[in-house]
């Protein structure tokens, strides 16, 4: 008979999870931490559906064109909360890690569907914070698939098992929460000492990145993807127009916007549009990616463009873009928007004309709206009675 | 009783819901053909094991090894300094890497990533420095209150 030496048994299934020694796991650390966690992850999931909604809405969905900067803070929280959750994940997973090797792995058919269930909401979590983390970073190689679908029926995935987590663990979540608070004898890091690493790690993450949508700290945001003060006039940009292969069309002395409602088209060439009466406007153009920059915007607005064909101010407003294949070509500006002073058909941004990567001759830009559905490089105007 | 019946009502509640939602995501990603399953499966996958059996196994096994010869009121705060480095190295890797940048819109990842990355780590290890030399200096005036067992 072949004896197994002493260390390698300790390799043994049923040995594994013995392995991990630190008396800081604990549901207490793993209920509170989980607490967090759980409340970051409710706001990622309703600020991530509103974005969805402003840009699918349902039928039973009403978005306002006020206050201005309403969807700028619901995104960004979206993107600062996703970066939060990395080390309240981190530390969560690490607390709970030697459960993984628990054995048997199941004991009855209700355990073995409830750590399948484990399985999805983990493998949920880590791709909800990866893929958004490569999305910020626009590195879309590693995801070889639709990130914006594929984020948003993962966020279904995540909050549901999420949900049924909670179900299951909620009597030790109780008890934990409520237990007296006992110091635990450990040579290295206290529970508050662990709370400190990850507040720390939160607050360094987010003043290094928070400068992307909010300008005062731009200096000191060391890792924001993007700075509100780079970019052709001072602004950053998401898509160029060489990327977007609009350059011959958007630069063509023959341009001419096609504007259509209930009394007919008409064809306006830039000098046309400067004719009208121009206003001007202070909007931020505000990235589903979470950055975002005010500028002075100034142009025709989209409801004096509607009633000078004979639309409503209950409208919606179609305008198409001159890019031929993008999934953002097309955007619907519903009524609050386009009825909205502050909407306009934008043809300068900071007393210039606009440069070539921010929609020239003409760009829509409105009120509380996502930067993708400010449409550039703007061709044709559609004006939809109810 | 009345607690415990209350209970287990939302017990039941967030599984049900829980349920609901989840399936709602699962069929979406099965029918939605822009998700392209294969490529997603694969990525699932891939982040769950190279979670689970390597990135979090290695993140243990190297803070021990780190920590190991520290003194007992040194390896907290080296402890919490490495939770630290590591989880801002997750939200700055694919920065520093810079597979995102474009040559036609420089506004995109417009930053020196490298030197906001190690301007991170200098300040994370300045303070914990700082913070090591106060508890050293402390310990050196106060004698630890609490006896140590014998080893």
């Amino acid at each position: 008979m072949v004896r197994v030496p002493e260390p390698l048994t300790r390799l043994y299934p049923k040995n594994l999870s013995r392995q991990f020694t630190s008396r800081l796991r604990s549901p207490q650390l793993t209920s509170r931490i989980g607490r967090i966690l759980g409340i970051a992850v409710a706001v990622c999931f309703v600020t991530g559906y509103l974005s969805h909604a402003i840009q699918h809405p349902p039928g039973w969905f009403y978005w306002p064109s006020r206050p201005v900067d309403l969807y700028r803070v619901t995104q960004g929280l979206h993107v600062a909360t996703g970066l939060a959750i990395v080390p309240l994940l981190a530390v969560k997973l690490w607390s709970v890690y030697p459960k993984l090797f628990r054995w048997p792995p199941f004991r009855d058919a209700v355990q073995a569907v409830e750590r399948l269930s484990l399985l999805l909401l983990v493998a949920a979590a880590l791709f909800q914070v990866t893929t958004g983390i490569l999305n910020i970073a626009l590195w879309y190689s590693p995801m070889s698939f639709f990130f914006t679908t594929a984020h948003y029926w993962t966020a279904w995935i995540l909050i549901g098992s999420l949900a049924i987590h909670l179900g299951v663990k909620l009597p030790i979540i109780r008890r934990a929460l409520a237990a007296p608070h006992r110091p635990v004898q450990t040579e290295g890091l206290s529970r508050r000492g662990v709370f400190t690493a990850v507040g720390a790690a939160i607050g360094l993450i987010t003043v290094a990145t928070i400068g992307q949508t909010l300008r005062p700290f731009a200096w000191l945001s060391v890792l924001g993807p993007r700075d509100p003060r780079i970019g052709p006039q001072g602004l950053p940009v998401n898509q160029s127009a060489v990327a977007a292969g609009v350059t011959a069309a958007a630069t063509d002395p023959a341009y001419r916007l096609e504007l259509t409602g209930p009394t007919g088209t008409r064809q306006l060439s830039l000098a046309d549009l400067a004719a009208l009466p121009q206003h001007t406007a202070q909007l931020p153009i505000t990235c589903v990616e979470g950055w975002s920059a005010t500028a002075t915007w100034t142009g025709v607005r989209i409801k004096d463009l509607v009633a000078a064909v004979g639309g409503s101010s209950d409208a919606s407003v179609r305008v198409e873009s001159l890019e031929a294949n993008s999934l953002y070509r097309v955007s619907t500006v519903a009524p609050p928007h386009a009825d909205d002073p502050l909407t306009l058909l934008a043809l300068r941004v900071r007393g210039e004309p606009l440069d070539l990567d921010h929609g020239y001759p003409c760009r829509l830009i409105a009120p509380n709206r996502p930067g993708v559905l400010q449409t550039k490089w703007v061709h044709r105007i559609e004006v939809i009675e109810p | 009783m009345t607690t415990s019946r209350s209970t287990a009502w939302t017990r039941r509640l967030l599984v049900a819901a829980g349920v609901l939602a989840a399936a709602y995501g699962v069929v979406g990603v099965l029918t939605d053909r822009s998700v392209w399953l294969p490529n997603y499966a694969r990525y699932m996958v891939t982040v769950l094991f190279g979670h689970d059996l390597l990135v979090l196994p290695l993140a243990i096994a190297v803070g021990a090894v780190l920590t190991r010869w520290l003194p007992r009121w040194a390896k907290p705060v080296v402890q919490g300094a490495l939770v630290v480095t590591v989880t801002l190295t997750v939200v700055a890797l694919p920065l520093v890497l810079g597979y995102g940048r474009r040559p036609d819109n420089p506004s995109a990842l417009p930053r020196d990533y490298p030197r906001g990355f190690a301007i991170c780590l200098a300040a994370i290890w300045l303070v914990t420095a700082a913070v090591l030399v106060v508890r050293g200096l402390r310990r050196r005036s106060v004698p630890d209150p609490t006896p140590r067992e014998s080893a």
